[in-house]
């Protein structure tokens, strides 16, 4: 079995608002081998996209990470930290919640590295694209250089900063290595005539060529797993396609770990050998790319595949899931099955025998996990959940 | 509400909507401030000469990539823009000079669901207002002369007279009229035991307050008498309601506002206004692009049930093709403000004629094992702006299979690397000291791999006027050799006899 480079247990994230507690993320467990693509797959609201947030810690408030570990293997840093942080150390990993503030921000970039969504609101719009990934490079430069006192930044953009820049010459130094470094990375994304380009503002750059500019930032600091949430959902589908070409092409070349989030069960097909199914905060499914589109064991998993259009074979009706995205405020959640409402396949015992971690489905081998009731047993008609008490379980609107 | 469907004049076949040379062009620039700084206004030609017939009764699909013109050309064909040029036709009339009853009579019949669910609610009037809106204004519901009314009377024990039924001739203005008769069903009765004093009481069974029976008691028989009691506003907030039930919402849900709805449930309330007016034609603006997947399919289906139920004709505007595939009855794809291709979808989707619909078809990622690692021969480079589209085909910049000149031997890949090189020229986008360092021979041999002899010369001819910083020279040379028909001559797209097309000069 291969090598897992990050092993997270239990992560669970909270946004304490004013209408309540919402629990976006539930205990949840995944791993991520050497050289593999994970897929996190599911709804708006599943909680993915916090999922994500909180690998790297950037969880903001009213949110915070109540509980669970992110296990990240760094032989050097778990020799480092073994004797000062013990409880942060397991043979070669690092727990990186536990491990000092510096330290994680110091991962950012080396260990871990994003893509988001919307390229054009992760750019800064008033300084050039390839200033903008110089500045990531100079970060890792000077990082790699002095671990201890990193600075997140190179330079604010206020008014203030301002004026301090034309102060103190150096606050915002750049080295020409590192902008000659930028040209690089925006040539190895694919990005023509790179030192022109470089040299633009975000928005003479079409979509595909942001989100390409956004990958190259991130590949500033040679990252071993890059997290990329929905990173083509702002696309066409000839750009997808490139981008998609591109994060594979990255990915063996450079031999990154992928986390890739997306609801789009095609590019989930396409990118990732092992996948990982969300609904309300938790993952419900989990197995190889194989195990989960054809064995599916989750109602949840099957009817999200069923409620796709199938551009080779169209059928006459889709068989889509009834009902809404629950609400994932504590009060309203209760402790049953989160599916159990919309669920086909509900029975009684949903209501009651709530696993808090995935089983191992009983039809093939460990590596196939279920947080269903389903896992080790069939469904049995008889203790079907009435559409009455369906009702009587969710809220009374 | 009733209407019988109007008499159509024969549009010599049976399309609905005939779309004809559709452009739309937007003003860049051309203000005060530009005319002082003496800028050229430009247009940005968002649809360029669009053509093709909605036919009765069909879904026809408008796909393409964003920017491709699609959605202008749902809202202009609409009336929602003016157009630039062009003529639609709607049931044999030209939508753009239609007078101002007739325009009334239009709105009614043609309706349209935007994409964002969120924006297209108004946040502070609740959904039944939204829904009863368009009925309001057209001063909705209005008896239909041509339906005629009836009471289905059921009369109680101890009613030993006659009773006669009168119905009020504006009865359909409540009940839905069914084969041109709106019927209701009253009871008469009078209570056991009752004295002779006691009066007969009628009543009609369902609709609430919005219709009453009175009686009246005559010498020999009994006259029942069927009238609306209820307002206009509380029989079009019925119709919301019934509306809203018909879209999978409930019918007590008229008093709330949009902001307690989920997005799947917002799209299903701005399809219930959409229906409010009884139309024909609805344009469907990515109507399930914001929707969540589970959510998505369920308004699919409804969709297909209501166009059945209601003898709708669909113009569905997507860039979801597993979406379009599954709901559509012929499918026009769209790429920069023109019509690339257009036929049934089946054929559209298996046997792709324009080089367009297939790099298209070959980008979707398809959610099965078998699509695991599958590389996909990408088009290079974005859709170029519609400031100032190419020449001729407006694909010919990407399509991996532009046309070479009969009279010249090369590769198809390399006659793409030569066009790829031109371009470059053209937009001098090449450095020429990068040119000049690399010797123009030796740059060809890595841009433009794959050829040789003359064409080499040629293009080394050209290399070396840049090298010297020579662009126009480079440029003309290029063009005397590689020129090809897909610059110069623009495909025809033009609907054929069937109404498909094929813009593209292989396909001649």
């Amino acid at each position: 079995m291969a090598d897992e480079i990050l092993k997270v247990r239990d992560l669970t994230t909270r946004f304490f608002t004013e209408e309540g507690q919402v629990n976006a993320v539930e205990h949840v467990d995944f791993d991520v081998r050497d050289g593999e693509v994970f897929g996190i797959v599911g709804e708006s609201g599943s909680g993915k996209s916090v999922t994500a947030l909180s690998l790297i810690d950037l969880v903001e408030t009213p949110g915070r990470i109540v509980e669970g570990e992110v296990w990240y293997r760094d032989a050097d840093l778990a020799e480092e930290h073994r004797d000062s942080h013990p409880e942060a150390v397991d043979g070669d990993y690092v727990d990186v919640r536990q491990l000092p503030e510096a330290t994680r921000r110091w991962l950012r970039g080396p260990a871990f590295a994003t893509i988001f969504q919307d390229p054009m609101s992760s750019l800064n719009p008033s300084i050039t694209v390839g200033e903008q990934i110089a500045e990531a490079v100079e970060v890792q430069r000077r990082a790699r250089a002095n671990p201890r006192r990193t600075r997140s930044r190179t330079q604010g953009y206020g008014l203030g900063r301002l004026i301090a820049g034309a102060v103190l010459p150096s606050q915002g130094y750049v080295s020409e290595e590192s902008k000659q470094r930028a040209v690089e990375l925006l040539e190895r994304v694919g990005i023509p005539d790179p030192e022109q380009r470089a040299e633009e503002y975000p928005h003479e750059f079409s979509g595909g060529m942001l989100q390409r500019a956004m990958v190259a930032q991130a590949l500033a600091g040679e990252p071993d797993v890059l997290i990329a949430d929905e990173p083509t959902t702002a696309l066409d589908v000839t750009i997808q396609a490139q981008i998609l070409n591109l994060l594979t092409e990255l990915q063996e070349e450079e031999d990154m770990s992928v986390v890739l989030i997306t609801h789009n069960l095609g590019v989930i097909a396409r990118m990732c050998q092992r996948v990982g199914v969300m609904y309300a905060g938790e993952v419900v499914e989990r197995g190889s790319l194989e195990d989960v589109f054809e064995n599916p064991i989750h109602p949840y998993t099957e009817g999200l595949l069923g409620s796709i259009p199938d551009i080779e074979d169209p059928a006459p009706r889709l068989s889509p899931i009834e009902g809404n995205v629950p609400s994932l405020l504590d009060a309203e959640m209760g402790e049953k099955c989160y599916f159990a409402d919309r669920c086909p396949k509900a029975m009684t015992s949903c209501l009651t025998d709530i696993e808090e971690h995935e089983a191992p489905a009983a039809t093939d081998d460990t590596d196939h996990l279920v947080r269903c009731i389903l896992a080790d047993r069939e469904y049995d008609e008889s203790e079907a959940l009435g559409s009455a008490a369906k009702q009587g379980v969710i809220s009374d609107d | 509400m009733t209407e019988t469907a109007p008499e159509r004049e024969s549009a010599g076949d049976d399309a609905l909507v005939e779309v004809r040379n559709l452009r739309k062009y937007y003003q860049d620039g051309g203000g005060l401030l530009d005319r002082v700084l003496g800028r050229e206004a430009t247009s940005v030609k968002a649809v360029d000469g669009v053509s093709f017939d909605v036919r009765e009764g069909e879904t026809l699909g408008l796909v393409g990539e964003s920017g491709c013109g699609k959605s202008t050309t749902g809202e202009t064909l609409l009336r929602l823009r003016e157009a630039t040029d062009g003529t639609v036709a709607f049931d044999g009339e030209n939508v753009f000079d239609l007078d101002d009853e007739s325009m009334s009579s239009f709105r009614r019949r043609a309706q349209i669901v935007f994409q964002d669910p969120f924006s297209s609610l108004d946040p502070r009037m609740t959904v039944g207002a939204v829904v009863a809106e368009g009925m309001r204004i057209h001063g909705l519901p209005e008896s239909d002369p041509t339906v005629a009314t009836a009471a289905e009377l059921t009369v109680g024990d101890g009613i030993d007279r006659t009773v006669e039924v009168s119905v009020a001739e504006d009865l359909d203005r409540v009940v839905d009229g069914d084969d041109g008769v709106a019927r209701v069903s009253v009871t008469v009765r009078k209570d056991e035991g009752a004295d002779d004093e006691t009066p007969y009481e009628a009543s009609v069974d369902g609709y609430g307050d919005l219709l009453g029976a009175t009686v009246e008691d005559r010498d020999t028989d009994l006259h029942v008498e069927v009238t609306v009691t209820g307002s206009a506003n509380a029989i079009r907030k019925k119709r919301a309601g019934d509306l809203l039930e018909r879209v999978g919402l409930s019918a007590d849900q008229v008093d709330r506002y949009p902001h307690e709805f989920s997005g799947g449930q917002r799209q299903r309330v701005g399809i219930a206004r959409a229906l409010a007016l009884d139309p024909e034609f609805i344009v469907l603006d990515e109507p399930v692009s914001a929707l969540d997947v589970s959510v998505q399919a369920q308004v699919l289906n409804l969709l297909d049930e209501l166009q059945d139920e209601f003898g709708l004709t669909y113009l569905f505007i997507a860039h979801d093709l597993s979406v379009v595939r599954h709901i559509c009855d012929r499918v026009a794809v769209m790429y920069l403000g023109r019509v690339a291709e257009l036929g049934p979808t089946d054929e559209i989707f298996e046997n792709p004629d324009h080089p367009y619909t297939e790099a298209l078809l070959e980008s979707v990622p398809r959610a099965e094992v078998a699509e695991q690692g599958r590389r996909v021969a990408t088009l290079a480079g974005d859709v170029p702006s519609p400031r100032n589209p190419p020449s001729g085909c407006r694909f010919r910049t990407r399509c991996p299979k532009v046309i070479p000149p009969d009279d010249i031997e090369i590769e198809q890949a390399a006659f793409r690397a030569v066009m790829n090189l031109r371009e470059e020229i053209e937009a001098e986008n090449l450095d020429p000291d990068e040119v000049r360092a690399a010797d123009p021979a030796a740059y060809r041999k890595e841009e433009v791999p794959g050829i040789a002899g003359e064409n080499a010369g040629v293009v080394d001819e050209a290399l070396e006027a840049v090298a010297d910083g020579d662009f126009d020279t480079a440029a003309e040379t290029l063009r005397d050799r590689f020129e090809t028909v897909c610059e110069t001559t623009p495909p025809d797209d033009s609907p054929g006899g069937d109404g498909t097309v094929v813009a593209c000069h292989l396909h001649d």
